[in-house]
């Protein structure tokens, strides 16, 4: 039995420090703040020329060949930091997706230019109609020659505004075959009839809503085989939800403790925020086993199990939880924000009660993973 | 590089452990004993298998196994309600044969022949001298942190009460501190020594009977899928049911959270010993939430049947909360728990500087 990462990963987290504090100024992090975009271009190339961004991907597709705890070990600095991830992380998922499940084409051409930081691919799977149910998609794409035309609309599509490339989910045959009728396209965000337009969060980041209007899309920039689209979904998803969110309750236990410390609290609401305290520690520690544990069956090989859903539900849920708990603590100055002289820690509690609720819902709702948790990890019926 | 599959040896000791749990606690047995909360042929068998002398050293007839082997039968023992104070004996039994004067007791907790708790100074009855000691109604002698002096307290008709009808059907009972009403206790140590020895002694404590928690909360959430699954209401199992399937859920990240922490607590004895008393607590906090809210969760999904004496999650339910009072209780160890994570920051701080 061992717990550790290993020094491999422990000095993926040096360096990746050392990037940030170099490179992660408080400009860049305002610039974030302001535009809620989750992707910096500029930022991202740096990433790149430094080898982060292909860092996971087998060396024969140019990839730094890192390993799944290096990778955590990333993933882990950079989130925990509030760098502006999401893209990187899109194109981690999708990455991988198209070296398991692109065409040759894709994985000799695209693979490297995304490795070498050109190429930004958000994710289309959600629809004004179909979020949960993502099966129920109903952007059609209708074969015309050797190109496909694309109609419809997808919804939350984060990072769409910066990217070249769409990762659309669309219905290629009866609806009534759901899982069997869909099919993935790359769909270039500047082909004619592709809008995009915002969509700004409470929680600061800004997604979008993207219209196709008879978008002509050659048969090149399929993913995998016509009416299979479900298994390249089923794939992405799967390493989206192996991640959850300890990282981001580490960052938040450090400033309960920094308020703690800095306010000398004492008498009865003393002990209840040194419980709260405690608690906070429990929930962080476990949500990072979960991950360590998903993490290590990753580096395994083990499939087939309910880890990756119970490390994004288990710290979504705890997470929220204690967003809440430390609002209430705190009284009113909490509700004070940004630019409040006296918000606690720059109003940074505030700012995690905004973010918080988004855990729960994006990459799949909690109420979808414990459905899946039940399914497969309990064996019980299926419930959906 | 992390590891977080159990060995062969442990696979091994796991398969044999729930063999004999199978075979020699069944749920009437627990029921049987229900009124003196130990079964002293359980544990005369238990023995048989080296388990009371399993954390002990070789040179006092014991096996020499880390806590993590120590965990396994705990979890093991806890998954049948097994009525044997086995944390109470590994953790205080370990703590004794730092003292080398006391091999001989030491040998005969090995062979079982004798049985060893701990006074745990959050079990005191007020300012009184009396401390609900677990497991205390059939110990022989239990061990004290009296101020700062490490106290074997032996004498047990004297000093102790008759085991009180309680909620989980355990062995605890009163023992009377002091020399009063006894002849006076064996100090083994004093000072920063004895203090340190207790309080790893504590931690082991807590790690054991969190342990036994966490394998309590698994198979209360077996039984539970396993009634979801085969009964049905409305023409279909209720496992069918998101009200009934979700809140299970919410239990198997829990249950399958709190053995890794439990994992992590043992693992970190050796490896990471800074971390080792906070995370037992950890531990112990965790299992105990996880273990009443699956039981809880467990007792509900039967429905009135639940609630009967006939069916055995009533047994689980009862002892979930009775097993994690016996320190202190959950509000209780977060405190200890906030306390000790601060220490460790100021230590650290002080070390910076
Ligand atoms: C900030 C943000 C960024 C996002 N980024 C992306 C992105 O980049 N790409 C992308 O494709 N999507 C993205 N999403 C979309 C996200 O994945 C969906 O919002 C999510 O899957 C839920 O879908 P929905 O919003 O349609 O809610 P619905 O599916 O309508 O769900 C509403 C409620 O009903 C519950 N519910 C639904 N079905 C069931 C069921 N069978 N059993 C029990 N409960 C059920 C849900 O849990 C939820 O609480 C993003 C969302 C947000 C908010």
């Amino acid at each position: 039995m061992d717990f550790q990462l290993g020094d491999k990963a422990e000095q993926v987290r040096r360096d990746i420090r050392e990037f940030l504090r170099r490179e992660f100024t408080e400009s860049e992090r305002q610039q974030e703040r302001v535009s809620g975009d989750g992707h910096n271009w500029s930022l991202y190339k740096k990433l790149a020329a430094a080898g982060w961004v292909s860092a996971g991907w087998p060396k024969e597709f140019g990839g730094g060949g890192r390993d799944p705890y290096e990778m955590l070990a990333l993933y882990w600095e950079l989130s925990k930091a509030g760098f502006p991830w999401f893209g990187l992380l899109n194109n981690g998922f999708i990455g991988h997706t198209l070296m398991a499940m692109g065409s040759e084409q894709q994985k000799t051409e695209l693979v490297p230019r995304i490795a070498a930081g050109d190429v930004l691919i958000a994710l289309g799977y959600t629809e004004p109609g179909s979020g949960s149910d993502v099966a129920a998609a109903k952007t059609v794409a209708r074969p015309e020659g050797d190109d496909w035309i694309i109609d419809g609309q997808k919804m939350f599509t984060t990072t769409g505004h910066l990217a070249q490339y769409i990762f659309t989910l669309v219905r290629t045959g009866p609806p009534e075959h759901k899982h069997r009728s869909l099919t993935m396209f790359l769909v270039p965000t500047d082909a004619e009839g592709v809008e995009i337009h915002p969509i700004h969060t409470m929680g600061g980041e800004r997604t979008n809503g993207v219209f196709f209007d008879g978008v002509r899309v050659p048969d090149a920039l399929r993913v995998g085989e016509v009416d299979k689209g479900w298994s390249v979904v089923r794939f992405a998803l799967g390493l989206e939800q192996a991640m959850g969110y300890a990282d981001r309750q580490e960052l938040f236990l450090e400033e309960a403790e920094a308020w703690t410390a800095g306010t000398e609290q004492s008498g009865e609401k003393g002990v209840l925020v040194r419980q709260q305290l405690a608690q906070m520690a429990i929930n962080t520690e476990v949500s990072k086993l979960l991950r360590y544990r998903s993490t290590w069956e990753q580096a395994q090989g083990i499939t087939g199990t309910a880890s990756g859903p119970m490390t994004k539900a288990f710290s979504a849920v705890k997470y929220l939880q204690d967003a809440r708990a430390w609002m209430d603590l705190q009284g009113p100055l909490a509700a004070l924000e940004r630019g409040a002289q006296q918000a606690p820690l720059q109003g940074a509690f505030a700012e995690t009660y905004r973010a918080a609720p988004v855990t729960t819902i994006y990459g799949g709702t909690v109420e979808i993973l414990r459905s899946v948790i039940a399914e497969v990890g309990l064996g019980l019926p299926k419930s959906r | 590089m992390m590891d977080l599959a159990l060995d062969e040896s442990q696979t091994l000791l796991v398969r044999s452990f729930s063999d004999f749990f199978t075979k020699e606690c069944p749920p009437s047995l627990v029921r049987e004993t229900e009124s003196e909360g130990f079964s002293r042929e359980l544990w005369r068998r238990f023995a048989e298998m080296g388990a009371p002398g399993m954390g002990l050293p070789e040179d006092m007839d014991g096996l020499d196994c880390g806590l993590l082997e120590l965990c396994l039968v705990s979890a093991a023992a806890g998954k049948v309600l097994a009525p044997l104070p086995f944390a109470e004996v590994a953790a205080a039994g370990r703590l004794l044969a730092r003292y080398s004067q006391h091999a001989q007791l030491v040998r005969r907790l090995a062979r079982g022949e004798a049985l060893l708790s701990l006074a745990l100074p959050t079990a005191r009855v007020g300012v009184s001298q009396d401390i609900l000691v677990p497991g205390g109604g059939v110990a022989d002698a239990v061990l004290a942190l009296e101020d700062d002096i490490l106290c074997l307290y032996g004498d047990a008709d004297l000093r102790r009460s008759p085991t009180p009808p309680n909620l989980g059907s355990g062995c605890p009972a009163f023992w009377r501190m002091g020399s009063e009403s006894a002849a006076e206790p064996i100090i083994l140590a004093q000072g920063v020594e004895a203090k340190q020895a207790f309080a790893t002694a504590w931690a082991e404590w807590k790690l054991l009977t969190a342990a036994a928690l966490q394998g309590l909360a698994q198979k209360a959430l077996a039984i539970a899928v396993e009634y979801a699954s085969t009964r049905e209401q409305f023409g279909v199992p209720i496992g069918g049911f998101q009200a009934v399937s979700h809140p299970l859920a919410d239990c198997a990240m829990a249950v399958e959270g709190a053995e890794l922490l439990v994992w992590e607590a043992a693992w970190s004895a050796d490896q990471n010993p800074g971390r080792f008393q906070e995370l037992c607590a950890m531990a112990l906090i965790f299992a105990a939430q996880t273990a009443q809210e699956t039981t809880s969760t467990s007792l509900h999904t039967h429905g009135g049947y639940g609630f009967t004496e006939e069916y055995d999650i009533q047994l689980y339910y009862r002892r979930a909360c009775a097993w994690a009072l016996q320190g202190g209780g959950v509000s209780e160890e977060l405190l200890s728990l906030a306390r000790l994570r601060s220490n460790i920051a100021a230590n650290f701080a002080a070390g910076e500087r």
